[in-house]
């Protein structure tokens, strides 16, 4: 080769490699201010996957949305709310089709516009209340869930083998879970964490164990450990359920109880049933935190629509069906719910919804339901006499 | 909550247990508030336990409480109704320990007499650390 073939040929790959360069950084990446109608928002990863499937209705709208998200963290946001910190560097949000895309936030950086959580915000380092004008509304419940790898024996886990196990490491002797590099954790700013420690009375910031930063990467780490038998991990259960063919779930049995009960009423069932019904104790609502005027209204429209769609304060448009895209992500509407608390792993109490909707619930959860179908309340019995969702349900 | 009176709930509670049988029941309609759950098969092999179980749980509660710092709000909600309900209706505890009246309180709820299928850690056998008492020690 000649060398001004060599000169040009070396120009060429460098300009490649630079092109790649830029390509990995994320330079050519939208930026987010330019699409449509955006609302900006951060928290946990346990609430990626709902707002995945919300993002992708909102992009679908006649007049588009876009449902921005950043999740470093459940408390790294709840703070960024109360403080007003802006985000910077990129952020996800959801095209039509439901692809996950990356965006460049303003390099002033942008003021978030909701945040989410799976925690009260109070359980949050170095938050003692919300400041006024900032209100916490309650969207569905999920579910906190300890797992091990589908290769593990183990079917079920207390309240005190979860205190050895994440407070003690290898010295709780809590076999099998005795190798502190396949026990994995998160840190003090988790959701996860967070009631785990809560329940267990282990201080967030002394768990045991290898902090895997999110929801996603638990369960991947869990799943991949080369001693199956003494793998565990935590995170929220549509995570978890959404890779069930890699991780399982395990029974807990909170203290006071005899025996250990899975979220569902069986181990491979998707019902939810023993949350519903409060045999199975951890599970939190979700939170979104969002600005609010002096009447408690949250001011920026965006967000007050589809947080209202979540409460039920606004009905959705009718294509955005919330109540399905909650139930299809492994979360429960507080109208499916049959206890309440009133606050994170407080007291239960019997919970009966002004307009449930159990019956729908267990119908796109199961794909079957022992509840009669209705088109309207004539052609249900009295023992349920109001037909809500196409289905009878007692009130 | 003292030592002395949960060993008093306790014992009444295992009285209890001897003196009754739960009755099986229907299945709560999926629509309805929670009323009350079947107790079967399903959970029949934690009767065998069922002794032990509840003054070992009683007594875990109260360890735990001591044990824990104050920030777990959820088991001292569980110790405060576990002795209110043992207190208020002996003749509730059926097979296994389990509740079995319409529960109305948190601990009725999480205790109740159920179908639902469940699995069972046993905390006495697989947890050398845990004090003779069956509480829990201080983390290091």
């Amino acid at each position: 080769m000649r060398t001004r073939d060599f000169v040009a040929v070396r120009r060429a790959a460098a300009a490649a490699a630079l092109a790649c360069a830029l390509a990995a950084n994320n330079a050519w990446a939208v930026d987010c201010n330019t699409l449509p109608s955006p609302v900006y928002g951060i928290g946990g990863s346990a609430q990626k996957p709902l707002l995945a499937r919300l993002g992708a209705r909102m992009a679908a709208l006649a007049a588009p949305r876009t449902l921005i998200y950043q999740a470093p963290g459940a408390c790294l946001g709840t703070n960024a709310i109360i403080n007003n910190t802006r985000l910077t560097g990129t952020a996800s949000y959801w095209t039509a089709a439901g692809a996950e895309q990356t965006c460049d936030l303003p390099v002033a950086g942008q003021a978030p516009d909701y945040a989410s959580s799976g925690t009260q915000a109070t359980l949050c380092p170095g938050v003692t209340a919300l400041p006024s004008g900032l209100g916490d509304f309650e969207g569905p419940v999920t579910t906190w869930n300890f797992f091990v790898p589908v290769a593990s024996s183990q079917q079920s886990i207390s309240t005190e083998a979860a205190y050895f196990v994440y407070g003690f490491g290898r010295d709780g002797m809590a076999a099998p879970w005795t190798d502190e590099a396949a026990i994995i954790r998160r840190d003090a700013n988790s959701a996860a964490q967070i009631i785990v420690g809560l329940e267990t009375g282990v201080p967030t910031e002394r768990f045991r164990g290898v902090d895997a930063m999110t929801n996603g990467r638990s369960i991947s780490l869990v799943a991949m450990a080369t001693n199956a038998q003494a793998a565990i991990g935590f995170a929220s259960g549509e995570n978890v359920d959404a890779n069930r063919a890699t991780v399982r779930t395990l029974a807990f049995q909170h203290t006071g109880q005899t025996c250990g009960y899975w979220p569902d009423a069986t181990a491979t069932a998707f019902d939810k049933r023993n949350v519903r019904d409060g045999l199975y104790w951890l599970w939190t609502t979700t939170h979104f935190f969002a600005r609010t005027d002096s009447t408690g209204t949250i001011t920026n429209p965006l967000v007050r629509d589809f947080v209202g769609w979540f409460t039920g304060a606004i009905a959705p448009p009718a294509a955005v069906p919330i109540l399905d895209l909650t139930i299809q992500n492994g979360n429960i509407p507080r109208c499916a719910m049959r206890v309440s608390r009133t606050r994170d792993l407080g007291a239960l109490a019997s919970f009966a919804p002004d307009a449930p909707c159990g019956c729908y619930f267990e119908r796109v959860a199961t794909g079957a339901t022992t509840c009669a179908a209705c088109t309207d309340s004539a052609a249900c019995p009295t023992s349920a006499p109001v037909c809500r969702h196409g289905y009878c349900e007692v009130n | 909550m003292n030592g002395s009176t949960l060993r008093r709930l306790a014992l009444a509670s295992l009285l209890a247990l001897a003196a009754c049988k739960s009755t099986p029941e229907e299945a709560p309609s999926d629509s309805g508030p929670i009323v009350r759950d079947a107790q079967t098969d399903a959970t029949a092999d934690v009767a065998a336990d069922a002794t032990a179980d509840v003054a070992a749980d009683v007594t875990n509660d109260v360890t735990a409480d001591v044990t824990n710092d104050a920030s777990n709000d959820a088991t001292n909600d569980v110790t405060t109704d576990a002795g209110a309900d043992a207190a208020a209706d002996a003749s509730c505890v059926g097979d296994g320990g389990c509740y079995a009246c319409p529960p109305t309180t948190s601990t009725q709820i999480i205790t109740r007499c159920t179908a639902a299928s469940c699995a069972r850690f046993d905390n006495a056998a697989r947890l050398p650390r845990l004090l003779a008492d069956g509480g829990l020690p201080a983390l290091p």
